[in-house]
């Protein structure tokens, strides 16, 4: 009971200090007074319509891409399976990138292509996998996973290559991820798209404990094991997607944080979902805050600050797993 | 004879692709109170046998009734509050605490949001105390023993409250001592709580001194079936598993000692 007081603590004193933190220096009491409209016009807006929904939304898609992690997790049995790595991000950041080129819809159907590009990208993954033999090995389905997200990135960079000039940094640092556009637009988007897979996988947190015993015991205890995995890949994918949509390729957070919640709080899903949100989005928005802070005024891509800390993590988590 | 749970007759499977059914007229009754054990060289269908019980194979021909109704017409959440599985091989990939392993056997019986209740928590310290486990309840799944882990397993089934109990080689890598208190359990739940219970094992031996009732598998059909002291003799364990034996009687039960090639 402390460790969850402790951690909605950090949590919100995380926000608080996200909401603070900018290249306007604007100090703590100017802060508080914006957030109820008092004070300067200037100060206002910059609180109310850039800094709060920007510091929610990397709160949110954090905690997403963690819950999103640990999901996966167990559906694999593989503490090394996230998005990023399984290819669903490169999957959903293409999806995005072809219905941003080509113009087909606004800012809403976005996601929807992430979605679609997200699930061909697991498909594709599965497939590859499958090859090495008739037996699903999950070492091989994570290689798949990168192979597809290699992939996923060449194609993306071949459509970035061949689009106008003005437009190309933008989108590059729009891959690498990034909370810079972000808005309430932006805000209600994402909530939108990732509210009922949320939902979903917080109610099955249970059937995870069992499908991360395997398929068949899983089935043994009842779990109906075909349509919760068809279930998992597709809110998997559309949460994958809603963050991609909004925030760009984000790596790694949905390996270091379930990791991080399971030290301390165990395997079972009840406890490893509502951690891995509260510990993600408390990480996205210091990862963010980071990004936006220590170049200021030039923002590093928050992807970039997530793979700094992601990657040591992996490698240590590989040496782990592999013994 | 007591009630029949499960029955299943006439059973034909042949696995796609392949040139010759792994099952042909196998027939099982598992009666409330009895022990029944599966016995067979490897391949001779016991695993796809128990994969149709169990509704994870559909059988070409042949019938399988639980409780009377068809198994297919059972969804996995009402099948596991009826009939508890050990399955073979099981490993562990995410530690838990002992308790919680054995938690994860109320599944079928909890709401849809997942809440555990008092009846939940009575259910698994029972179980648990079944299995002589309970002095273990907080420790890591990973750092248990074989044996040890095969008694969590058998206690998350019989948290499932289950009529049926089936056991899938649960010996397989066991010592002697920790072999023969998984059969002693599997006995004892069938006499004292009138478990219908189904094991599939190596142990002939072991088997016929625990079941009430056998089946011998060789090829996908049926070999011999019914009480171990009326079906079993040497002439068809030699056939069967393709080895000569020594036929000994310990207690009016038959038992089989392997022969040396330089034994007569």
């Amino acid at each position: 009971m402390i460790r969850w007081l402790g951690l909605c603590v950090v949590a919100v004193l995380a926000v608080g200090l996200g909401v603070s933190l900018g290249p306007a220096e604007l100090p703590f009491t100017v802060v508080v007074d914006a957030l109820t409209g008092r004070g300067d016009h200037t100060d206002v807006a910059i609180v109310q319509k850039l800094r709060v929904p920007r510091v929610l939304l990397a709160f949110v898609v954090g905690g997403s891409l963690a819950v999103t992690g640990a999901a996966l997790q167990a559906l694999i049995r593989n503490p090394l399976a996230e998005p990023y790595l399984l290819g669903l991000s490169g999957g959903a950041g293409l999806g995005a990138v072809l219905a941003i080129a080509t113009n087909i819809g606004s800012a809403w159907a976005v996601p929807l292509a992430a979605t679609i590009g997200a699930l061909a990208a697991i498909a594709l993954v599965y497939r590859l996998a499958l090859v090495a033999g008739g037996v699903l090995d999950t070492r091989v389905l994570l290689f798949a996973g990168v192979v597809v997200s290699a992939f996923s990135t060449a194609i993306m960079g071949a459509i970035l290559a061949l689009a106008p000039a003005a437009e190309l940094r933008n989108a590059i640092i729009w891959m690498l991820g990034g909370f810079d556009r972000a808005s309430w637009l932006t805000l209600g988007i994402f909530t939108a798209y990732a509210a009922v897979p949320l939902a979903f996988l917080f109610v099955s947190s249970r059937s995870l404990d069992l499908i991360s015993l395997g398929e068949e015991p899983a089935q043994f205890l009842g779990v109906n094991v075909e349509r919760l995995k068809r279930l998992l890949y597709l809110f998997a994918s559309l949460l994958t997607a809603a963050a991609v949509a909004v925030s760009g390729i984000i790596g790694f957070v949905g390996l270091v944080i379930p990791h991080a919640v399971r030290m301390v709080w165990g395997h079972t899903h009840r406890a490893l979902l509502p951690g891995a949100f509260l510990l993600g989005g408390t990480l996205m928005v210091f990862a963010d805050a980071i990004a936006r802070t220590v170049f200021a005024p030039t923002e590093l891509p928050v992807g970039t600050v997530t793979a700094l800390i992601g990657v040591p993590v992996f490698v240590v988590l590989v040496r782990r797993w592999a013994k | 004879m007591g009630e029949v749970v499960l029955s299943a007759s006439d059973l034909v499977y042949r696995y796609p692709g392949a040139g010759s059914d792994a099952l042909s007229g196998v027939a099982v009754d598992v009666v409330k109170g009895q022990l029944v054990s599966i016995v067979g060289p490897n391949g001779s269908g016991k695993t796809t046998l128990l994969r149709i019980l169990l509704g994870l194979l559909h059988p070409v021909a042949g019938t399988v009734l639980i409780k009377g109704r068809a198994s297919e017409s059972w969804s996995r959440k009402e099948m596991a509050r009826l009939v508890g599985v050990v399955p073979q091989r099981e490993v562990p990939v995410f530690p838990l605490r002992l308790k919680q392993a054995v938690m994860l056997g109320r599944y079928p019986h909890l709401g849809p949001l997942g809440f555990v209740k008092g009846k939940d928590h009575r259910a698994v310290a029972q179980a648990m105390d079944r299995c002589d486990i309970s002095h273990l309840s907080d420790r890591w799944t990973t750092t248990l023993s074989g044996g040890e882990w095969q008694r969590v397993r058998i206690a998350r089934a019989l948290a499932q409250d289950p009529e049926v109990l089936v056991l899938d080689e649960p010996t397989a890598g066991l010592d002697i001592k920790h072999e023969m208190e998984v059969f002693e359990l599997a006995a004892l739940l069938a006499r004292d709580e009138g478990m219908a219970s189904i094991m599939v094992t190596h142990q002939v031996n072991l088997a016929a001194r625990f079941s009430n009732q056998i089946i011998v598998l060789d090829a996908g059909r049926t070999i011999a079936a019914g009480v171990p002291t009326e079906v079993l003799n040497a002439e068809i364990i030699e056939r069967v598993f393709d080895w000569p034996v020594n036929l000994f009687t310990w207690k009016g039960i038959p038992q089989f000692l392997p022969k040396r090639t330089d034994e007569s």
